[in-house]
């Protein structure tokens, strides 16, 4: 199944900071310019600001991006056949300078929820037509275009045992119809309630590795499940 | 805002296990990590909506590891200045300590000698004591012996 994913997503949402639109140009250099960094200027040669002041660094010939808003910082790998090296890196290097430089030097805090897609490109299906036939009692046999979100809670460990916390993860299971395949992908995020001030006690690295954890030995049994039924 | 400890080791009660259970039970409005796909394209996004600003909600403040991590990196001039000063106080301190300590080991000692010597002093008067008693007994007993022979003397001209 590691064959078939075609991009990761890392998303870490924080409480909505108008000082940091102020300050994108600072920590867009840090991002192209530091020894810190695991970028630098070839990884993201481009750079797009949107009126909303939403900054995207991008890489046009690898798809590569970092958006940086005011509630989000939003990064993009795409995948070629290298899934585990580059799910390592993100664990590694880029939650590193994540915790270390750019959250802690810019002062972004308090943490709402890590967020992680892992986006599979798979065949063409005739389940999601036949699901939308069930869906509207048989009157759309030929449904195109179909787009299909849904979502489960998780309990926390943490939040089972522990008074103070409310913890929980949430998956979002994705199913778009493009012309001759099928995008799926998992959303896998993980709720910090309370909210926490400062990423390094979020223990992102944990939350990535229960996440890979969740995509082998749930979400890979539905996808070949899925490829059995094509 | 309300802070609040996460890292208490407090446990839940069986009612807040239950509002937890009833709270995954719920059917919540998911937002996806990321709303909307990128568009390098995009040039028409609008501004912010204000009124879909979040509430005050309760935060778990940063923790005292971390706390002192970051005031150890971020004032190091006092960390060093103020390392030294520890150093310095720290080993004064156990200076002025060891010489108290060996002090009072070496006054001891003095008390020791000073008491053996008495002791010594007295032992030694004892012993003068016992050979004057010796010497008397001795000259006691050469006078008598003195008598006796010059009795028998005596004796033996008769």
């Amino acid at each position: 199944m590691n064959d078939n994913i075609i991009g990761i997503t890392l998303g870490i949402r924080f409480s909505r900071s108008f000082r940091l639109l102020d300050i994108t140009g600072n920590i867009v250099d840090n991002i192209l310019y530091s020894e810190l960094s695991p970028f630098g200027k070839e990884f993201f040669p481009k750079i797009q600001e949107l009126p909303s002041r939403e900054k995207t660094l991008y890489n046009p010939s690898t798809t590569n991006y970092l958006r940086i808003n005011s509630d989000d910082i939003i990064l993009g790998i795409s995948i070629n056949q290298d899934f585990e090296s580059k799910y390592d890196w993100i664990k590694t290097s880029i939650l590193k300078y994540y915790k270390e430089v750019l959250f802690k030097n810019y002062q972004i805090i308090n943490i709402h929820r890590i967020g992680i897609i892992f986006t599979y490109k798979i065949p063409k299906s005739k389940v999601p037509t036949s699901s939308i036939a069930l869906l509207t009692n048989n009157s759309i046999k030929d449904a195109e275009n179909i787009n299909i979100s849904f979502s489960r809670k998780i309990a926390s460990s943490t939040a089972l045992i522990r008074k103070n916390v409310q913890d929980y993860m949430n998956t979002i299971y994705t199913y778009e119809e493009l012309v001759e395949s099928m995008v799926a992908s998992l959303d896998y995020q993980y709720y910090y309630d309370p909210i926490i001030e400062d990423l390094r006690d979020c223990a992102p690295e944990k939350v990535l590795c229960d996440a890979g954890e969740f995509l082998k030995s749930n979400y890979y049994p539905l996808l070949e499940k899925h490829a059995k039924d094509k | 805002m309300q802070k609040i400890n996460r890292n208490s080791y407090e446990g839940k009660n069986w009612l807040e296990k239950e509002v937890y259970r009833q709270f995954l039970a719920s059917k919540i409005k998911f937002e996806k990590t990321e709303p909307d796909p990128v568009d390098p394209k995009r040039t028409n996004e609008s501004a912010f909506n204000f009124e879909d600003d979040e509430k005050d909600l309760p935060t778990s403040k940063k923790s005292i590891r971390l706390k002192i991590i970051d005031f150890f990196s971020n004032n190091w001039t006092v960390t060093i200045i103020g390392g030294i000063i520890v150093v310095m106080v720290t080993t004064t301190a156990f200076a002025y300590i060891s010489i108290a300590v060996q002090q009072g080991i070496q006054s001891k000692e003095i008390d020791n000698i000073e008491a053996n010597y008495k002791e010594m002093e007295n032992k030694n008067s004892q012993t003068q004591n016992t050979i004057n008693t010796i010497k008397e007994d001795f000259f006691v007993f050469k006078i008598g012996a003195q008598k006796d022979i010059d009795y028998i003397k005596k004796r033996l001209r008769l």
